[in-house]
Parts: structure tokens; C-alpha cells; sequence
């Protein structure tokens, strides 16, 4: 490839199969002035190294796959360009707070069991009886989750939470806010069935609100605005049921 | 095969790592200097139902260099704190009219500076002979 | 070894298509086990990308005849009517049920669902979801999978053969990337909804994905690919990455500019353009709001008439302007908001003050797996729907918004027919499935895994550089019998080449060289079906143009290519009849 400029990646190794600790592999590229770190990771791959493994598909910001740590920030490796980082050298690694499967390639397991946690689909009685049309919702009601609906599941929020490293238990940014998205979806009415999944210690409250979520977040989801508002409205029930006599509520 | 690495753990410094994790523990050691504060005021409350002699007492220790330092340091922590936190105020209690959202610098004057800044000023009337 | 994991019906591939069938065999019949599998997690899927919107009827002064008529003639009467019938009718209640499941499609102010214009549509009936509507489509289905406990996710594993026993499909061979290991996943019944094969040209909007592995496992098993000569241009890609810039931006009004700053479409039979202060514009099937097909062929003219530029930073590739500025800010901010990042991000323009350079990019596969309209192949057992099948609605040319709905209607009709079938045939012998999964694990370990090329092998990605450069070059817009023969020749070239691929890689945990190697021999099986199916098609017709048979020839031609393939030798092309209900034959006319 007739590149212009050059720089070198130290890539993240880790192989499961042979034994050995993980180590960083220095790579120099000759890259064109609107390559990407995955440009440079797939050139790489291609023409010199196939052993490298990671994850990539849309290269457009939206499928959610290339997240790595790109010189110690979370980052979708599609959307940071390499001449940003000139004249280098580029610190490549895999997600942080993650297990690491094989080089840059984290163990999402955990994740998918979380977002599954948070019931992240509308819970309604009718939610399969199509005959009366779709059900009305105002511009209004879709402002007040959408954003919170942009998330493609990079997790490069977790990444940047702490609490995952001191807590691994906690939902984390992502799966809360998913579960918030729905919670504040005026078609939904399962807020009740992800309460005990939210609001528990592991869920809402195990976020100290260090904000870092909605700083590294490529698609503005805001998780950490959705968590503290969801430990508003946790807070409001709790002082609702306390108020109110014992089984006057449903 | 070997299972996956798994990094080391956090260790009790973790928040050096990123500039927003360190910032975060500022703001939540703030909130350790204004308790350290509210113990100290508790005891001159104490005191002060002791007579006028403890008061003199009192007013000679308020005066002192430590005390001075130790007061701006509160003073200073407590204004950290408060600024830290309403600068969140947009992300929490974000303000919407229909699908229009008010921008964040706007929410957090008026939940945050603006009250903070009335108030201010009441307490200082109050206060002044 | 190999591990077996039986269920009643194995879904391969997790996008669009794949979900919505999963949740119809977990909805029709909760007695049934469903697999879902897929070599990406599901979310990765490139329904994730679709951005324009999904067609249905359901504004009252729209109606199902039009749209019907709309298909069919952007189609170039290619399409099976009978299944364009049932896409148009079933589009609203998929449309519907998916806003049921939470998809936030983007609304009038009353609360009820938007709709905008596309191309090739006479009436405003597209649902969007800003432009993000394939994202939130694929995030809505794939949440909503989460559901069904009778669905067991298979995230993550590559499909390498169909297993086939007493005549009948009774599950896949997958690989377990994570382990490198092979697995038999039986069932009675296999859908596969494993999405197009863009990928195997150089431009594309397509993800490294979209590889037609689907297309290649059926095509193994006998069954034939249908219309594979018909490959979508989109006429506007950004042209350094070939990322998508959605019709939606010309369905809200902007316009195609070219370097004399003309509206260059009115040159081409799309009609007269309107300003766009003028409040009819944009018009419906005119100018901008033309079909793709015919969009993407006035470019090519025009950089034969030396009315292109030149884009100097990506390799003086030829481009022409797609202009929105006159939508202003908040209308850009409010409808495609994406549009103006993907220009940000990966071009360094902002579409709010200044054009978007365009080219034309390969965009979607209208052929694939011959399929009825209930979703059935020819191999009793295996079942197809989405952009992997030609059912077929597309015909020699697909109107855009088609698809993400096709997606919905398709999807859950083959799960139906899946569902209902499940129960029907006798389950294939396990042990039977198991060596053959093990044979295939064999295979793999022989020809790619032992290092036996590893002198004066060929690196894979070389193979798929090349493959890709080469579809580019013989069955681009325009083709002929000569650059067609090429392709041909260098794909026979190719495979060979392919047989002797050497790895880097010969371990078994995500050995990601691996897959790619075996989805490139895939992808040179699907190029095959293309270029000799495009050279038997000596007529021109929707997006196949072929400059030595330049007119459409409905006597000969208003027949589907069927690919067959055939050991070490080129397909076989055989014919089938096009299906007219309401519709016969007639000018495709756009503008006037």
C-alpha cells in the first residue's frame, strides 16, 4: 500500500493456546491520510500478521464492534484517526474491564447477560395485536428516551466506569440505561418488572455518578444521565410506598 | 487451551488513571473536609451554651492561622463541591419543553448558579447588621 | 469430535430477517427450540446500517395497488407479482407490530407514525426512524429476541456447511469461534437469513461481512441462486470509504449537482427539475426521486461527458455533488442527523454548508437463494428469507425502503412455513449429522489449518483484493460479453488460487484469518453465479445494462437466471418464468 506517512502500533497480544503472558507487538504502517486505527489493524492483518485477532464489520460508527482501548482512551477504532496520533506510536488494547478472549478480542458474555437483565423490550398486555393501528406517540414522548435508544452496544462506557473494576457485579452504563430507555418509553408499562433487575445495589445504586460513561460515549446516549434520573424516579416510588398504607397500592 | 486474561485489579489508586476518575474523588473528598467542618461547627454550638468566657475562648481559637486555613479550606471545598454538582444538573434533571431541550450551560444556571447566587445574597442580608 | 446441539429450527444469521424469524417460530409455536446463530453478534449485523426506512401502506391518501405498481415497475417487471402482492399487504402490520415492540419510528405531531418520500415511489410512504432506521429496526428485534426463552443464541459462530441426510437439510456444521471447534446444530427445519454479498466487490456500502455466505452454503447443496446477475448501485456513497449517504436525503429534498453545478438527472429521462423553494419539491418518481438503477447509469454518462470531478485525496475516484444545504440546520438535525455525521466524521464536510461529493456503490444483491413466496427452497428442509433470498420482490432493480420491510414480511413467512414443516418431516439420523459435521472439521483442518501451502501459498486477503477488484471491473453498471468474460476467467483463476491459501494462523481460538478464508471461497463461488448468470442475460434490464444488448427483450428475457453449480466447472444457467398477476409488461417511466 503507497502510504504517505508512517507510524507504529503496539498492539495488545494474547493467545489462549499458547501459554504464554500477554505482550505488545510493535507494528509500522505506512498509512494514507484518512486511514482509521482499524485501517491500520486490517492492513496489518492482511499483509502481515493474519494471527491478529479483532472485531469489525460497518467501518461507519454504527455496528458497535471495533471498540478498543486506542492509547488508554475507550474508542471505536473505526472513528479515530490515525493522524491524530501522528507521529505515534499508538498504543493499542482491548477494552478495559473486560476479560481478554484473544488479542484485542474481550469476553462479551457478561454483557449479553446484562442487557438481557434490564428486559429491554415493551411489556404490555397488547404488544402483539397489530388490528388498531400503531400505537400514538408525540415527538414529546419519543424526546424524552431517544437518546437513550442511540446506544449500539460498544461498550466503551464500560471501559470508562471504574465501578466495574471495583464492583464487577454492576449492570453497568450501558444495560441501565437501556433499562431506563424503556422505562421512560410511553408505550411501556413493565417499569415494575425491572425494578428488582435496576434497582438494586448491583443496578442504580451502584453508580457513584463519576460520569465518565456519557464522556466516552460515541453516540451521546447520556448513561449516566439516565441512571441518576432513574435513581430519581427509584427514589420517588420508594417515598410513595412509604407514605402510602400498606396494600392501598395495587 | 488457557481460559481468557483477566488484567490485574484495581488497586487502592485506581482513580489516577483518568483524569475524570480523579476529578470524581476530588469531589467526593470535598465532601469530607465540609464533614469535618459541620463536627467542628457542632462543638462551637456546644460550647457556646457555656457562657461568654467560652466564647472569648472560642473566638481566640477562630482567629488562629490553623483555624483560618482549615476555614478557607472548607470554604473552598465546599464551593467544589456545589460547582461540581451543578454542573451534573443538565444530565440529571435535564429541562424540556416539548421536543426542545434546554441547552446544558442553560440548566444548570437556572437549577444551580442562579439559586445558589439569590441565595447567596439573602444570607448575606440577613447577616449584615 | 464433534458436539451436537439439537433443536427443532436452526436460524443462520442474526440480522433483520434472522430475528424476526426467530420470533415467529418462538411466537407461532412455543413447543419448538429455535437456534439462533450467527458469525457476529446479532446487533453487528449490517441491518444495523439501513438508514432510509421501510415501506408500508398507511396514510389515506396512499394505496396497496400503487405501491404494488411502484415495486413492479421499478422491479423492470422482473419481480414475481404474486410476491409483491403479499410484501405490500403484509407491510403495514410488520410496520406495526415492530412499533409494538418499541421501535421508535419517527412521528407526525399527533402521535402517529411519519412517512417520507424514496425513490421510485409515487406516494410518501416510508417509516423512518430518523436515519437511523435499520439501527433501530435491528436493536428493536434483537431486544425483543431476548424474550423468548425457547431462543438459544449461537453468537459468534460461522455456519460452514449445510447438513444434508436422506435428502433433506437437518442442520449446519457451525464453527465455535471462540473455541475453533465444529458443532452439529440439528433440526428439522434451517433458515437461512445470512444477508447479501456486497462484499465481494471493492466499493460497497456493505460490511466485511455481507460475504453471501448464506448464498454459497445453498448454492453447495444444489440449490440454485436465482437473479444473481443483479447487483444495486446506490448512486450516493461517500467516495473515499463508500459509506452509504441515504436516499432520505434526496427523499427530504436535495438535490444531484454535477461539476457545472447542473441538476444533470433532467438529461436522462427523469423529467424536469422544480427549485427547491418550490413547494412540490421534491416530486415523486422524478429527477432525485428516480430509481436507483437509472440514477446510478446518469452518473456514468456524465463521466463520459466529462461532467464529473475529481476527488484528488482518494485517488482522483470521479464524483458529483449531493446538495442539502437548502434544508437548512434543524431540518438536517431533525431528519438525518446521521447523514450529517458520517459527512463529519469520515469526509471532513458538514452537509449544513457544503455539498456532499457522491459516487455510485454497490449497495445490494436483488438475487440470491431461489425461494416460493412461503419461504421454501429446493432442498426440502432449508428455507430462506431477507437479502440472502430471491423470493422474489426485487426483480432487476430493488426501490429503496423495499428491503427493511422484505426483512419483516419474508422473515416471518419462511419461519411460518418452518414452523409448520418442522413437525412434518422425519428427523435425520443425528449420528449421520455428526460425521458429516466432523468430516467438514476435517476438511477444514486438511486444507487450511495444516500449513500444507505454506510455501508458495497465497495470503487470503490477496485473493479477496483481487476477487473484489475484479467484480468491480467486469459487472460494474455497464457490462458486456467482454468484460463479463474476463471476470469469469480471472474468478476460475482465483479459485484455483484459493485452493492454495496459506494461514498465519493455524490455532483454534477465533482464528478470524480462518473464517475469512472460508467466506472468501464462498465469495468466489457467489462472483461465479454473478458474472455467468450476467453473461447469459443478453438483454438489458434494471440494473444489469449490458452495452452490447442495450434494449430489454421481454421475449426472451422475462425469466429468472437460475445458477446451478456444477464440480469444477462453470455454473449451469437455467430459466424460469416471471410471475404477472395484475401487472403485464410495460414502459418504465419515470418523470413524465
Amino acid at each position: 500500500m503507497a502510504g504517505e506517512k508512517r507510524i507504529t502500533l503496539e498492539i495488545f497480544r494474547y493467545n489462549p493456546e499458547d501459554g504464554g503472558e500477554p505482550f505488545f507487538q510493535s507494528y509500522e504502517v505506512e498509512y494514507l491520510n484518512h486511514w482509521v486505527v482499524l485501517d491500520a489493524i486490517n492492513w496489518i492483518k492482511d499483509e502481515i500478521d493474519g494471527t491478529i485477532a479483532h472485531r469489525w464489520t460497518c467501518r461507519m460508527g454504527v455496528c458497535g464492534s471495533c471498540g478498543m482501548m486506542v492509547n488508554g482512551e475507550p474508542k471505536l477504532s473505526c472513528h479515530s484517526l490515525l493522524r491524530d496520533y501522528a507521529p505515534g506510536p499508538v498504543r493499542v488494547e482491548p477494552l478495559q474491564h473486560f476479560p481478554v478472549e484473544k488479542d484485542l478480542m474481550i469476553d462479551k458474555s457478561g454483557f449479553m447477560e446484562r442487557l438481557a437483565e434490564v428486559k429491554p423490550y415493551i411489556i404490555r398486555d397488547d404488544v402483539n395485536d397489530t388490528g388498531n393501528g400503531e400505537y400514538l406517540q408525540t415527538p414529546a414522548q419519543i424526546a424524552a428516551y431517544h437518546e437513550h435508544s442511540m446506544c449500539i452496544n460498544c461498550m466503551l462506557c464500560y471501559a470508562g466506569c471504574p465501578v466495574m473494576s471495583l464492583e464487577p457485579a454492576f449492570l453497568g452504563p450501558a444495560a441501565l440505561a437501556l433499562g431506563q430507555r424503556y422505562n421512560l418509553d410511553s408505550r411501556d408499562k413493565g417499569q415494575a418488572e425491572r425494578v428488582d433487575a435496576m434497582s438494586g445495589d448491583e443496578g442504580l445504586w451502584g453508580c457513584t455518578f463519576v460520569g465518565e460513561c456519557s464522556v466516552v460515549c460515541p453516540k451521546h446516549v447520556d448513561p449516566a444521565g439516565a441512571i441518576q434520573k432513574g435513581k430519581i424516579a427509584a427514589a420517588k416510588q420508594w417515598y410513595a410506598n412509604f407514605i402510602k398504607p400498606k396494600g392501598a397500592k395495587k | 487451551m488457557n481460559p481468557p486474561y483477566t488484567p490485574p485489579p484495581a488497586g487502592p489508586a485506581w482513580f489516577l488513571q483518568r483524569k475524570n476518575w480523579l476529578l470524581f474523588m476530588i469531589r467526593e473528598l470535598t465532601s469530607a473536609v465540609i464533614a469535618l467542618y459541620l463536627v467542628f461547627f457542632l462543638v462551637f454550638l456546644a460550647r457556646f451554651g457555656g457562657g461568654a468566657w467560652v466564647f472569648e475562648e472560642f473566638l481566640a481559637l477562630l482567629t488562629h492561622p490553623l483555624s483560618m486555613a482549615g476555614h478557607a479550606l472548607a470554604f473552598a471545598a465546599a464551593v467544589w463541591h456545589s460547582v461540581s454538582w451543578f454542573n451534573t444538573s443538565a444530565q440529571v434533571m435535564p429541562i424540556r419543553i416539548g421536543t426542545w431541550r434546554m441547552p446544558g450551560v442553560a440548566t444548570i444556571i437556572i437549577t444551580g448558579y442562579a439559586p445558589w447566587l439569590i441565595i447567596s445574597a439573602l444570607v448575606f442580608w440577613a447577616a449584615l447588621p | 469430535m464433534a458436539e451436537t446441539f439439537e433443536h427443532d429450527v436452526v436460524v443462520v444469521g442474526g440480522g433483520g430477517a434472522g430475528l424476526r424469524a426467530a420470533i415467529a417460530v418462538a411466537e407461532r409455536n412455543p413447543e419448538l427450540s429455535v437456534a439462533l446463530l450467527s458469525k457476529v453478534y446479532p446487533m453487528r449485523s449490517h441491518t444495523v446500517t439501513a438508514e432510509g426506512g421501510a415501506a408500508g401502506v398507511i396514510k389515506s391518501n396512499d394505496d396497496l395497488e400503487t405501491h404494488c405498481y411502484d415495486t413492479v415497475s421499478g422491479a423492470d417487471w422482473l419481480a414475481d407479482q404474486d410476491a409483491v402482492e403479499i410484501l405490500v399487504n403484509d407491510a403495514p402490520r410488520q410496520l406495526i407490530q415492530l412499533e409494538h415492540w418499541g421501535c421508535p419510528w419517527s412521528r407526525e405531531r399527533d402521535g402517529s407514525v411519519a412517512v417520507r418520500s424514496f425513490g421510485g415511489m409515487k406516494n410518501q410512504r416510508t417509516w423512518y426512524a430518523a436515519d437511523k432506521s435499520g439501527f433501530h429496526m435491528l436493536h428493536t428485534l434483537f431486544q425483543t429476541t431476548l424474550k423468548y426463552p425457547t431462543i438459544t443464541r449461537y453468537d459468534e459462530h460461522y455456519a460452514a456447511k449445510l447438513l444434508i441426510e436422506d435428502g433433506r437439510c437437518g442442520g449446519v456444521a457451525a464453527l465455535d469461534l471462540r473455541t475453533g471447534s465444529m458443532r452439529a446444530i440439528t433440526a428439522n427445519s434451517v433458515i437461512l437469513a445470512t444477508g447479501g454479498a456486497g462484499y465481494v466487490f471493492a466499493f460497497t456500502t456493505n460490511g466485511a461481512i455481507k460475504t453471501g455466505d448464506g448464498m454459497a452454503l445453498a448454492y453447495r447443496a444444489g440449490v440454485p441462486l436465482k437473479d444473481m446477475e443483479f447487483v444495486q448501485y446506490h448512486p450516493t456513497g461517500l467516495p473515499g470509504t463508500g459509506i452509504l449517504i441515504t436516499e432520505a436525503a434526496r427523499g427530504e429534498g436535495g438535490i444531484m449537482l454535477n461539476r457545472h453545478g447542473r441538476r444533470y438527472l433532467q438529461d436522462y429521462d427523469l423529467g424536469q427539475p422544480l427549485e427547491v423553494t418550490d413547494p412540490r419539491h421534491p416530486q415523486n418518481r422524478m429527477m432525485e426521486l428516480g430509481p436507483r438503477d437509472r440514477l446510478s447509469q446518469a452518473f456514468h454518462y456524465e463521466r463520459e461527458k466529462g461532467n464529473t470531478f475529481k476527488m484528488e485525496e482518494f485517488e482522483d475516484v470521479d464524483a458529483v455533488h449531493l446538495d442539502i444545504r437548502h434544508l437548512g440546520e434543524k431540518r438536517i438535525d431533525e431528519r438525518l442527523p446521521f447523514v450529517r455525521e458520517l459527512c463529519r466524521d469520515y469526509q471532513g464536510i458538514d452537509p449544513v454548508h457544503e455539498p456532499i461529493p457522491v459516487r455510485p456503490v454497490v449497495h445490494y444483491t436483488m438475487g440470491g437463494i431461489d425461494t416460493d413466496i412461503d419461504g421454501r427452497t429446493a432442498l426440502p428442509g432449508l428455507y430462506a428469507a431477507g437479502e440472502c433470498a430471491c423470493v422474489s420482490v426485487n426483480g432487476a432493480n430493488r426501490l429503496g425502503s423495499n428491503s427493511l420491510v422484505e426483512i419483516l414480511v419474508f422473515g416471518e413467512r419462511a419461519a411460518n412455513t418452518a414452523t409448520e414443516e418442522a413437525g412434518e418431516l422425519k428427523r435425520p439420523n443425528p449420528d449421520a449429522l455428526r460425521t458429516q459435521a466432523k468430516d467438514e472439521a476435517k476438511r477444514i483442518q486438511q486444507t487450511l489449518l495444516n500449513g500444507a501451502n505454506a510455501n508458495g501459498g497465497v495470503r487470503p486477503a490477496h485473493v479477496r483484493n483481487k476477487l473484489r477488484k475484479v467484480m468491480e471491473a467486469g459487472c460494474g453498471i455497464f457490462r458486456d460479453a467482454g468484460t463479463i468474460q474476463t471476470a469469469c476467467d480471472a474468478l476460475a483463476e482465483l479459485s484455483e488460487q484459493a485452493a492454495r491459501m496459506t494461514l498465519d494462523d493455524h490455532g483454534g481460538a477465533y482464528n478470524t484469518q480462518l473464517i475469512n478464508a472460508l467466506e472468501i471461497t464462498g465469495m468466489l463461488e457467489v462472483a461465479s453465479a454473478m458474472a455467468h448468470s450476467a453473461h447469459a442475460r443478453t438483454e438489458s434490464r434494471g440494473s444489469h445494462q449490458r452495452t452490447d444488448y442495450p434494449e430489454r427483450d421481454d421475449a426472451q428475457f422475462l425469466k429468472h437466471t437460475l445458477a446451478y453449480r456444477q464440480e469444477a466447472a462453470a455454473p449451469r444457467i437455467d430459466w424460469k418464468d416471471v410471475t404477472i398477476t395484475r401487472w403485464p409488461p410495460g414502459e418504465r417511466t419515470y418523470g413524465r
